[in-house]
């Protein structure tokens, strides 16, 4: 055998080498994926259920929390990596349509809200009056008693962090500052405030006030049928979250199909028990543990800031108090 | 011709892209600001640390298991290897079983130890095995005690193994994205976690391009060092001294080898496989059923199993392209004494730049490798490549040359002395590479973080999906998954050893 032979049987399986990356590298005309955050959940039979109606082939890639997703979305927009995305909140929204990654609009889809939480029996053993706005926890009678997450780490840390951006303009500094020398203790994850530092919960901690969420008490329900906590209703953070179809998809109508079928009733319902959020969809029933133990706050905060341009100024004045 | 045609698509294009990118960028002031500083200084003080404390462990470890004889040397022996071939990230993990919420640089290092000090053990005891030991006994004979013998007579010789067995496991430490990025914080930051997160977070790309431009510049620096302490393995030809039987007064160094044992080796396994049978507070295999699913909430994109299928899957892939293209670079290089760092360069560079470089390079156009599976066993064979000539070469070089001249002689070609002569003489170096092929594959965290994702997802990935959220599930599913990996591991060298 020659130079000559083996360098023609090195043209052979380079040549099978790029056919193969180009027909792996293909998808067929039927599939649709839909990119999530890690919070997102459809059942095994309910993608077989769009999977019959539609006559489409749904893949799902969960890609990290919400930032990690618009992240990787941005980082893949030329040739992108799904067809729909769902999970883009109003946080990340400016972000996704900067970088130009949606097609058309977004359509919210669902929407929950970020509160303070407070431990009542805490309350009520140490005759305290619990806070019933974030303005009062600045306040002597509260010091040392509130944990929150990480604006820089936590998209909840974040949202309150917006909050009071919004609700108190430019003194947001003077009220962080106070909350800091009113002792307030940060986490790095909802998690571990929640479960861990919150005195209401499972980890029975230290802290009877924890920034979580408005639909947070109806999981604290005890045996006599009333929550352990409640939120308090003054300076909550509206979150909602969309759905879009990506610029560049493959398959754009069938990303389409993927939408309509999250916006229809029956995924609608689940949204509450698997997702812990409100159906956009208010006509949906929502379960009665909410209506008694998770109301709605009236109020909401975090519609009229623009994240994408000034989240990092925010977070670099958050970081200089707590860095 | 070929191996050039495929470094230069698959490697150098990509990195050329991304770091002349950089250099279009404020490249200048990105080096010399206080985060990268910051970042350089933690990987370089890291490394030396982890595997200086590596080294100095092994050492009376080596005088151990590779000077003495007892019964069960060979098990002792293959034990202390298995965490080097475990993946980055069960590395990880394992300091989890221990330490539930480890996090920061001592736990880092910590982790770089327990990897490396078995695979530090081997290097220096392999050569201290094949020290001329005429040396020795004449100063034993002259009354020094053992201490004395080898602090003053043994070690010495051994000051240049020592030093390149610390350059490789400096390599290995300043390159562990897995476990930086499990059990680090945001003031543990080495080039590799500011490269990904400058890439993936911050989007900062003329930044982490500006950052690969100077990982390269390191990366070029070890591998210089490196020519220079490395030394030519030895032949079989020369003097070997014999392991004696172990005696009394050898009783310091075995408690201390049995304590190593216990601490470095004992306790993080046995820890992590008893936590993988703790599931809500009692014993129970609920850790290992639960591997057959997505996670109770469906957090993962595909199950263990189908995970293990990529991973191995790709390891094929990775074994076919690293030999063929790494077999045919070595021969090459026997040929002509040129351009050995252009194949080189890979090895010193980490895998996560050659995902970001793909990302970048194969994300649009005609050619559509990001979204085909290929593209992981691609980048990883890149890394690959470089080790087995590493393996290869040396070997290739040290056939007897008269062999090859009277095939010449008989009329044989190219082909045939290549296929019938040089391949057979270098079937056990050829294994060795294999099985390196094996480990960097499977244990791959840095690329397939990038190219791996939904139902592509390895074994690593889906390792670090679990790890890094947190929720008892996941917790005990790590462990459970690291587990199985740490058996199906040792297993694998166990038998291999024997």
């Amino acid at each position: 055998m020659s130079y000559k032979a083996l360098a023609a049987v090195f043209i052979v399986i380079a040549l099978i080498g790029f056919a193969a990356i180009y027909t792996t590298g293909k998808t067929k005309p039927k599939d649709v994926t839909l990119i999530t955050h890690d919070s997102f959940v459809m059942s095994k039979t309910q993608v077989q259920d769009f999977d019959k109606k539609t006559g489409y082939t749904l893949h799902l890639i969960k890609a990290g929390d919400a930032g990690a997703l618009v992240n990787r979305l941005i980082l893949t927009k030329t040739m992108p990596i799904a067809d729909a995305v769902f999970g883009i909140d109003n946080t990340f929204a400016g972000k996704a349509e900067a970088n130009g990654l949606i097609a058309g609009k977004l359509t919210p889809t669902d929407f929950g809200d970020v509160c303070m939480n407070y431990d009542k029996t805490w309350f009520a053993a140490h005759h305290v009056a619990p806070p019933t706005s974030i303005d009062q926890l600045t306040a002597p009678a509260y010091k040392g008693l509130t944990v929150v997450e990480d604006p820089n780490l936590s998209s909840t840390g974040l949202s309150f962090l917006a909050t009071t951006v919004e609700k108190y303009g430019a003194n947001y500094v003077q009220y962080w500052k106070a909350l800091n020398a009113n002792r307030l203790k940060v986490d790095n994850g909802w998690e571990n405030a929640y479960y861990t530092d919150f005195s209401g919960s499972s980890g029975h901690g230290k802290y009877p006030i924890v920034l979580s969420y408005a639909s947070s008490p109806a999981d604290e329900i005890r045996s006599n049928g009333v929550s352990e906590t409640a939120s308090i209703m003054d300076g909550c953070f509206k979150q909602t979250e969309y759905v879009g179809v990506l610029k560049g998809a493959r398959n754009p109508t069938a990303a389409q199909a993927v939408i309509d079928y999250l916006l229809a009733p029956a995924f609608q319902q689940t949204f509450p028990s698997t997702m812990y959020m409100y159906p956009i969809d208010m006509t949906q029933p929502i379960p009665s543990s909410w209506k008694t133990a998770a109301p709605l706050p009236g109020k909401t905060y975090g519609d009229n800031l623009d994240f994408n341009h000034d989240e990092k100024t925010w977070l670099a004045a958050w970081s200089a108090i707590f860095g | 011709m070929a191996p050039f045609i495929f470094f230069g698509i698959f490697f150098y294009l990509p990195i050329g892209k991304i770091s002349t990118q950089g250099l279009s960028g404020a490249f200048w002031s990105d080096l010399t600001s206080h985060r990268t500083l910051s970042a350089l200084w933690f990987t370089v003080w890291q490394a030396t640390v982890s595997a200086g404390l590596s080294c100095a462990i092994a050492i009376p470890l080596a005088y151990f298991l590779y000077r003495t004889t007892f019964s069960g040397y060979r098990t002792f022996r293959a034990l202390i290897s298995v965490p080097f071939v475990l993946p980055n990230i069960v590395v990880a993990i394992s300091m989890k079983a221990i330490f539930p919420g480890a996090t920061g640089a001592i736990y880092i290092i910590l982790a770089n130890i327990f990897m490396n000090y078995g695979m530090a053990t081997r290097l220096i005891g392999n050569a201290w095995k094949s020290l001329d030991s005429q040396c020795e006994s004449a100063a034993a004979l002259d009354g020094a005690g053992r201490l004395r013998t080898a602090i003053s007579i043994s070690l010495p010789q051994l000051r240049k193994s020592i030093a390149s067995a610390f350059l490789l496991i400096f390599v290995y430490c300043a390159a562990n994205f897995g476990i930086v990025l499990t059990l680090g914080t945001p003031r543990t930051r080495t080039l590799e976690t500011e490269i990904y997160s400058a890439a993936t977070y911050d989007l900062d790309f003329k930044r982490a391009s500006s950052l690969v431009g100077l990982q390269i510049l390191l990366a070029i620096l070890i591998l210089t060092a490196a020519r220079f302490v490395t030394l030519r393995p030895a032949s079989d030809t020369r003097q070997r001294s014999f392991p004696r039987r172990l005696d009394l007064r050898d009783l310091p160094v075995i408690i201390y080898s049995i304590a190593c044992f216990t601490l470095l080796f004992l306790t993080p396994v046995l820890t992590l496989i008893a936590r993988a049978f703790r599931h809500n507070f009692q014993w129970s295999t609920s850790n290992f059923t639960l591997l057959n699913s997505t996670q109770t909430q469906s957090l993962l994109n595909i199950s263990f199993g189908s995970a293990a299928f990529n991973s191995v899957r790709n390891c094929l892939v990775v074994l076919l392209l690293s030999l063929a293209i790494g077999g045919l670079c070595s021969y090459l290089l026997t040929k002509v004494r040129i351009a050995e760092i252009f194949f080189l360069l890979p090895l010193a560079l980490s895998s996560v730049i050659l995902g970001y470089g793909y990302l970048e390079t194969y994300g649009s156009g005609i050619f559509p490798l990001r979204s085909s599976w290929l593209v992981l066993p691609i980048a990883q064979s890149l890394v690959v490549i470089p080790l087995v000539i590493r393996f290869l070469l040396p070997a290739l070089t040290d056939i007897n040359k008269e062999i090859i001249e009277s095939a010449k002689l008989d009329q044989a070609d190219q082909f045939v002395i290549w296929w019938r002569i040089q391949m057979p003489l270098v079937r056990r170096t050829l294994l060795i590479a294999a099985s390196y092929a094996v480990i960097t594959s499977i244990g791959d965290f840095g690329a397939a973080n990038f190219l791996a994702y939904g139902d592509q997802a390895t074994l690593p990935v889906v390792l670090y999906q679990l790890i890094s959220k947190p929720g008892a599930y996941n917790y005990g599913m790590a462990m459970a998954a690291s587990s199985i990996l740490i058996v199906v591991c040792g297993a694998i060298i166990y038998i291999s050893e024997l």
